[in-house]
């Protein structure tokens, strides 16, 4: 059977260096192939040259879909490719929908561009589609706009109007990154089913998990190469290239605590090295004197009781109650909804509980005025998901990070204690990649010498090896700094990972709780249990 | 918005009066009009100039609460009146403007974003003349141009559609300036964004991005614009009606304010700040409309 | 000696009425055709009031000249011709005149002219309600008006008034329908009622006056070149501010008629076939610049002759006005048959200059080149009202600047708009200033030279900005003022410019400029030698 698709020797370029060099693959009907890699690998762009979309130039001995060539066709052929044979369907953020327009009309443009049905045969076939990819209540659906829809709505659009015309060939890059793992289970089960259905699929991801739930066979790229294929399976359980074998290391599922997700040494930063403000409070008289690990288990940094936050008619938290003891981590895991970030920030006092109370350090914490709590901020810090917008974009690192420490003096120091060179201080953290942002977030969080770290969401968007460097940088923190954690994610894997205990929340309350071995070993709650289902796993 | 209006009322009566010329001579006929001594006297009774300046103010605001903008004294008509025959006039003129401008502005902004380089150069150098130069050159080049020398339109002002182009081109051209860059940078910024690609790869042809994608996202900063680009045109208007010899708000504010007939001025700036809060509404109607995601606010 | 009509005159008049509606000096060539409306674009300033009784300004008595008409006019000789007058003789005393009025003359509202209607026209002028000021000043020694026989206007005066039939050629002292004017003065405004050649039927605001021919017409005077109704059907009377395009619309044909044509338009339309000037200057004084004679540096006469000789004004006349103005050494207008010129006073010559200012103390210059003297500059102040001087004449003065800082004087021009000008000349706050003065008749001279004229209406407004107060003049001009023999008369005016003009209180520049632009298809077109304002009366169009 001819392949589908047939690719040799592309190479994309965009006036500077390639972008993409050397790359070859086919695509049988019915097949799903998987490109992974990082960001910058090339992988995207790969993508699109089949759709004629790269915006550079692109060369390729042999660039064929079907029977048309990609690289000699003109843009009319090409125009008529694009949602007809070939659908591509991308992140289903507000980004890849009009926000202006109703999702209907989006998803029946290919549908008005390439086919001749009526204005009403094409608001019936819609209908339809939506039903065709989950989406209920479509005929409300169809006439709202993307940002009225949530995340898993708005990439099941996305599918719908890539799925239109039904082409033989489905382009999907990145289509279940940020979403909930539920949500993700639910469109990888509809991808499945259209592949089943005959569509051949090219799936672009970072996530190896995900690729290998769906995917027959792998190609790894790095650098804008191709530096792995075969069947997924293969690749996967026995890998030759060394990237890919730490694309594989890197992936935190089912690996133990404090097991080193990358290989750099653990970073056994000692106490004295890391230069922080000195606490400004005297420490509680049942505090220990030292940072004694051994005795760590016994002191109760943090403890909630009863927490409760109404918004409107929306209970957001409920009823949910927790104790952190020092040195260790409570996990903490929901879908979007779940009432967790609104849990983070009334444990960080930034919210007041309708009731229920939080103790910080043997101290009220939350149900005092602010004047009070203000001597104490320093010992509890934050970390969030996008590191980025939590500068201001005018100031340098140096200038983030003098501000936490309360001098420029000791900034080098404190970057090296992150992983990071001291020539980092002089830039703007927008010139910075993403995991050079959240370690300057982290470094400017211990700065002060805090107790606790609410992590909210601290990885989820950040490339799978940087994901790994910056959990076991927050490893070896804890490790030599006695550090507590907070760590909130939707991602199980990592949860599991990174936490000693953890937290089931969904819709406001806690489902289920325990140290993390029991809960994701033996799932009491049927709702764990379908969480833990719908995780994608490495073979 | 009746806060909006005390204001500007309060400011200009006051504003107006720091203008020297005494008002007595403005009614009987403006300033050296060797009045008598007993006419003067007899001028500040009728229109109560004698009294304190606080109490006139008040009079004022109560004649205006009851809808009697006062007598013009130049004219010796009711503002009202003179300001309803005026005004029709230089709505025409703003209103037309305000779309031809738009439109000339639209069609600038969709060439040069499609058009690479050279027409991104060359239609930026023409938005930059456009919006630099000043209402009473532009007036003088145009007359010369398609009157004097080529004779294809009417100098001044003359009934029916035909009188109405050159007056309206010079309003219009400087404005398209002004808003076609605005719209270029949002035409650019949409026809960059990751829905634009999204819709490509549906197959989407560059004329249908830009009709149903990047033409909305453009209009949002131009409607932002369109209360601005009023009160510039009721200012352009001043030039434009008195050098086409159109009648209008713009020509008898002009001459108020050089007669120092105070009603008269007042009235029109009233006027003129009404119609801009009802443009200001308008506007954001406008962009409800065009951005629905304003609708659930 | 007793001021009679000239026989030849009347029978002049009379044979015109008999000669019918042929006119006397027809256009080369072509008859004259009845119909077609003309359009008439003004530059001049929109009136407030139609009827110049209010008031009493130039725009009006453009205006006013095609539908309303005065006792007597003048013609180009300088001499008083009949119009709605017929007659009129001077008592022996000079405290009343007879006119004998036109008979079946009826305004257009079927009214007749009456002495009645005389009375009525003097007293609407005297009303202070009315609020004339030109009308009103001309009036001024008129007590009332009584009527002896049924076509008989008696006017008494307080004293005797050589002036009164100069004044009464004006259009401000035109004669309206009694019944007309007893209506209220806003709806007078608007239509006023009158015997003229034209009819008011429109006023649109900012935009035109409409004018339809008076087909019972029956009053042209004397110098009229044909009698009975107007050729023209209508008159489209257009307001134009701006020159630029009055012009264009000139060329373009929009218009037929444009006035306040400026100096390089002249020129640029001189070479087109198509247009035809008519230069009509404005009677009463010249163009001058005065110079303040009441506050120092001016209150020594040698300060003012060496200004005078330092100011280098025929270059700019040349320069800026392109030729189409003609330097003036006169007070008056060159149109003012008693005017006299004296070009040797003013002679551009910087040295006789420099000796003067060191005769009169200011012999030390400072480090900028402008003279002092005890510590003060020769600093002069020039208040330039932008709307009353022209571009070209607003260049001049700085002309003038320039050449007479060579002679040491600092003169500060400072532009302003009418309002604020008319408020620094009440102040006193002025050296020199141009400010034009707009009469029909030499008795101009006594309103802008007799001391009385520095004494300010209750508006701050005088006349005599030189400020000269000679009680020679005064007596010369007072006297002539009374004077009913013109030979007498002459003499003393004669005179009493000859003061004025050797007390270097003045500097003439030309005359008021007055300029028409027309097309050449419109026929027949004159001012009228009273006021120079056009006359539609006789036009016609030859389309």
């Amino acid at each position: 059977m001819t392949a589908l698709v047939s690719v040799r020797d592309l190479a994309v370029d965009f006036g500077a260096a390639p972008v993409v060099s050397d790359v070859s693959f086919d695509i049988e009907p019915g097949q799903c192939v998987a490109i992974v890699g990082e960001s910058g690998s090339g992988k995207s762009v790969t993508a699109r040259a089949l759709l004629g979309l790269t915006g550079g130039t692109v060369t390729a001995s042999q660039l064929r879909f079907d029977t048309i060539n990609i690289a000699d066709a003109s843009p009319r052929q090409l125009q008529r490719l694009r949602g007809r044979d070939i659908g591509f369907i991308s992140q289903g953020a507000l980004v890849a929908l009009d926000p202006l327009r109703p999702v209907a009309r989006e998803i029946a443009d290919p549908l008005r561009l390439h086919g001749s049905l009526t204005a009403a045969e094409r608001q019936a076939r819609v209908l339809e589609l939506l039903t065709q990819v989950g989406v209920p209540n479509p005929a409300l659906r169809a006439s709202q706009r993307p940002d009225e829809l949530s995340g898993g709505l708005r990439q099941r659009a996305v599918i719908a109007s890539a799925i239109a015309m039904q082409p033989r060939l489905l382009i999907a890059d990145e289509p279940t990154t940020a979403l909930d793992t539920t949500v993700q289970a639910g469109i990888l089960d509809l991808l499945e089913r259209l592949r089943a259905e005959g569509a051949a699929i090219l799936l672009i991801s970072h996530d190896l998990a995900v690729v290998s739930r769906l995917a027959s066979h792998l190609l790894v790229m790095s650098g804008g190469r191709v530096v792995e294929s075969g069947p997924t399976e293969e690749v996967l359980t026995d890998p030759q290239h060394p990237y890919t074998a730490s694309l594989i290391a890197a992936v935190p599922i089912g690996r133990a605590r404090f097991e080193r997700l990358t290989n750099r040494p653990a970073a056994a930063v000692p106490v004295e090295s890391v230069v922080m403000k000195p606490h400004s409070v005297e420490p509680a008289s049942t505090e220990p004197a030292s940072f004694d690990p051994a005795s760590f288990d016994q002191y109760e940094v943090l403890s909630a009781d009863g927490l409760c936050k109404r918004y409107g008619s929306l209970l957001a938290v409920d009823d949910v109650s927790f104790s952190l003891h020092r040195g260790r981590t409570l996990g903490i895991v929901g879908e979007s909804g779940s009432g967790k970030t609104t849990l983070a920030r009334l444990v960080l006092a930034l919210e007041r509980p309708d009731s229920g109370d939080v103790t910080l350090l043997g101290e009220p914490w939350t149900g005092v005025p602010e004047s009070a709590r203000r001597a104490r901020r320093p010992r509890i810090g934050a970390i969030y998901q996008d590191a980025l917008s939590s500068f201001d974009p005018r100031w340098s690192v140096r200038r983030i990070l003098a501000d936490a420490l309360g001098g420029s003096a000791a900034v080098p120091a404190l970057l090296e204690s992150v992983g990071l060179t001291p020539e980092l201080a002089a830039r703007r953290p927008r010139y910075l990649s993403g995991g050079q942002q959240q370690r300057v977030a982290i470094a400017r969080a211990i700065a002060p010498r805090p107790d606790i770290l609410v992590c909210d969401e601290p990885v989820s968007s950040l490339d799978v090896s940087v994901q790994a460097q910056v959990l076991d940088l927050l490893d070896d923190l804890q490790r030599s700094l006695g550090l507590s954690y907070l760590f909130i994610s939707h991602d199980l894997g990592v949860v599991r990972h990174m936490s000693d205990d953890v937290l089931v929340m969904r819709d406001g309350r806690v489902v289920e709780s325990g140290p993390t071995g029991a809960v994701f070993g033996a799932p009491q709650h049927d709702y764990t249990k379908g969480l833990i289902a719908a995780t994608p796993r490495l073979p | 918005m009746a806060f909006v209006l005390w204001a500007v009322a309060t400011v200009t009566f006051f504003a107006i009066r720091l203008i020297p010329g005494d008002p007595a001579e403005a009614i009987l006929g403006g300033p050296g009009s060797q009045a008598s001594a007993a006419a003067l006297a007899q001028a500040r009774a009728d229109y109560g100039l004698d009294q304190p300046l606080f109490v006139q103010y008040l009079h004022y605001l109560g004649r205006m609460l009851r809808g009697d903008l006062g007598t013009s004294y130049a004219l010796k008509q009711p503002v009202l009146a003179v300001v309803g025959e005026n005004l029709g006039g230089t709505l025409l003129l703003a209103v037309v403007s305000l779309i031809v401008a738009a439109a000339i502005a639209l069609a600038l902004a969709a060439w040069s974003a499609q058009g690479g380089r050279v027409a991104s150069g060359v239609s930026w150098l023409l938005e930059v003349i456009a919006a630099a130069v000043p209402h009473f050159w532009l007036a003088i080049s145009l007359i010369l141009l398609f009157s004097t020398t080529l004779g294809w339109l009417p100098p001044v002002s003359v009934p029916g559609p035909i009188g109405l182009v050159l007056p309206i081109l010079t309003l219009a051209l400087p404005l398209s300036g002004f808003l076609a860059q605005v719209m270029r940078e949002s035409i650019l910024d949409a026809i960059a964004s990751p829905f634009v690609l999204a819709a490509r790869t549906r197959g989407e042809g560059s004329g249908g991005v830009f009709w149903r994608h990047a033409l909305r996202h453009a209009a949002i900063p131009a409607i932002g614009l369109a209360g601005w680009a009023f009160g510039s045109l009721i200012s352009g208007a001043v030039v434009v009606e008195t050098i086409f010899a159109r009648p209008g708000l713009g020509r008898s504010l002009l001459t108020a304010v050089q007669q120092r007939d105070v009603p008269l001025v007042l009235g029109v700036v009233l006027v003129v700040a009404l119609g801009y809060m009802l443009v200001t509404t308008l506007t954001d109607l406008a962009d409800r409309l065009v951005d629905p995601r304003l609708r659930a606010s | 000696m007793k001021r009679v009509v000239s026989p030849v005159v009347s029978i002049l008049a009379v044979a015109l009425v008999a000669a019918g509606c042929t006119a006397a000096t027809a256009p080369t060539g072509t008859k004259p055709v009845s119909g077609g409306t003309l359009v008439y674009a003004t530059g001049d300033a929109e009136p407030t009031c139609l009827d110049p009784h209010v008031g009493g300004n130039y725009p009006q008595a453009l205006i006013a000249s095609q539908y309303l008409e005065s006792l007597v006019s003048k013609n180009t000789a300088g001499e008083i011709i009949p119009w709605l007058a017929t007659k009129w003789s001077e008592a022996p005393d000079g405290l009343s005149w007879d006119f004998t009025l036109k008979k079946d003359v009826k305004f257009t509202d079927g009214t007749a002219l009456t002495p009645e209607t005389i009375a009525a026209n003097v007293a609407h002028v005297q009303d202070p309600a009315t609020t004339s000021s030109t009308g009103y000043l001309a009036l001024q020694k008129v007590t009332g008006v009584t009527a002896p026989s049924a076509d008989v206007a008696r006017f008494t005066l307080s004293t005797p008034d050589s002036a009164l039939l100069d004044s009464l050629s004006q259009p401000w002292l035109a004669i309206e329908s009694a019944t007309a004017l007893k209506r209220s003065q806003a709806v007078n405004c608007e239509s006023p009622v009158g015997t003229g050649p034209f009819i008011v039927t429109k006023w649109t605001r900012q935009q035109s006056v409409s004018l339809v021919r008076n087909d019972s017409y029956s009053s042209p005077p004397a110098d009229a070149t044909h009698s009975g109704p107007a050729y023209l059907k209508a008159i489209d009377w257009r307001f134009l501010p701006d020159s630029a395009s009055r012009y264009a619309a000139l060329q373009a044909g929009t218009v037929d008629v444009i006035d306040n044509v400026q100096p390089d338009t002249l020129v640029a339309a001189k070479g087109s076939a198509d247009l035809v000037t008519l230069d009509a200057p404005r009677p009463g004084a010249s163009n001058r610049i005065e110079l303040n004679s009441s506050i120092a540096p001016f209150d020594d006469v040698r300060v003012r002759e060496a200004f005078i000789r330092s100011a280098n004004v025929n270059d700019a006349v040349t320069t800026l006005f392109f030729g189409t103005a003609k330097r003036s050494y006169s007070a008056l207008s060159s149109v003012e048959k008693s005017g006299i010129s004296e070009p040797s006073l003013f002679t551009y010559d910087q040295k006789a200059a420099a000796k003067l200012l060191d005769e009169a103390g200011w012999s030390t210059k400072n480090a900028d080149g402008y003279r002092t003297k005890n510590g003060a500059v020769l600093e002069l102040s020039f208040p330039v009202s932008t709307n009353q001087s022209i571009p070209a004449e607003q260049s001049l003065f700085e002309q003038l600047q320039a050449t007479s800082k060579q002679a040491g004087f600092k003169v500060d021009l400072k532009p302003l708009d009418l309002s604020s000008w008319y408020g620094a000349l009440g102040k006193n706050l002025y050296n020199l200033v141009s400010a034009p003065y707009t009469k029909v008749g030499p008795d101009v001279l006594r309103t802008l030279f007799d001391s009385a004229g520095t004494k300010p209406a209750p508006s701050g407004y005088f006349a005599n900005h030189s400020q000269v107060k000679d009680p020679a003049l005064d007596a010369l001009l007072e006297k002539a003022a009374t004077l009913s023999d013109a030979a007498e008369r002459l003499s003393l005016y004669k005179k009493a410019q000859k003061i004025v003009l050797e007390g270097f209180y003045i500097l003439p520049l030309y005359d008021q400029q007055n300029h028409y632009l027309h097309r050449s298809v419109v026929k027949g077109l004159r001012a009228m030698p009273t006021v120079s304002t056009p006359t539609m009366y006789d036009s016609w169009l030859s389309r």
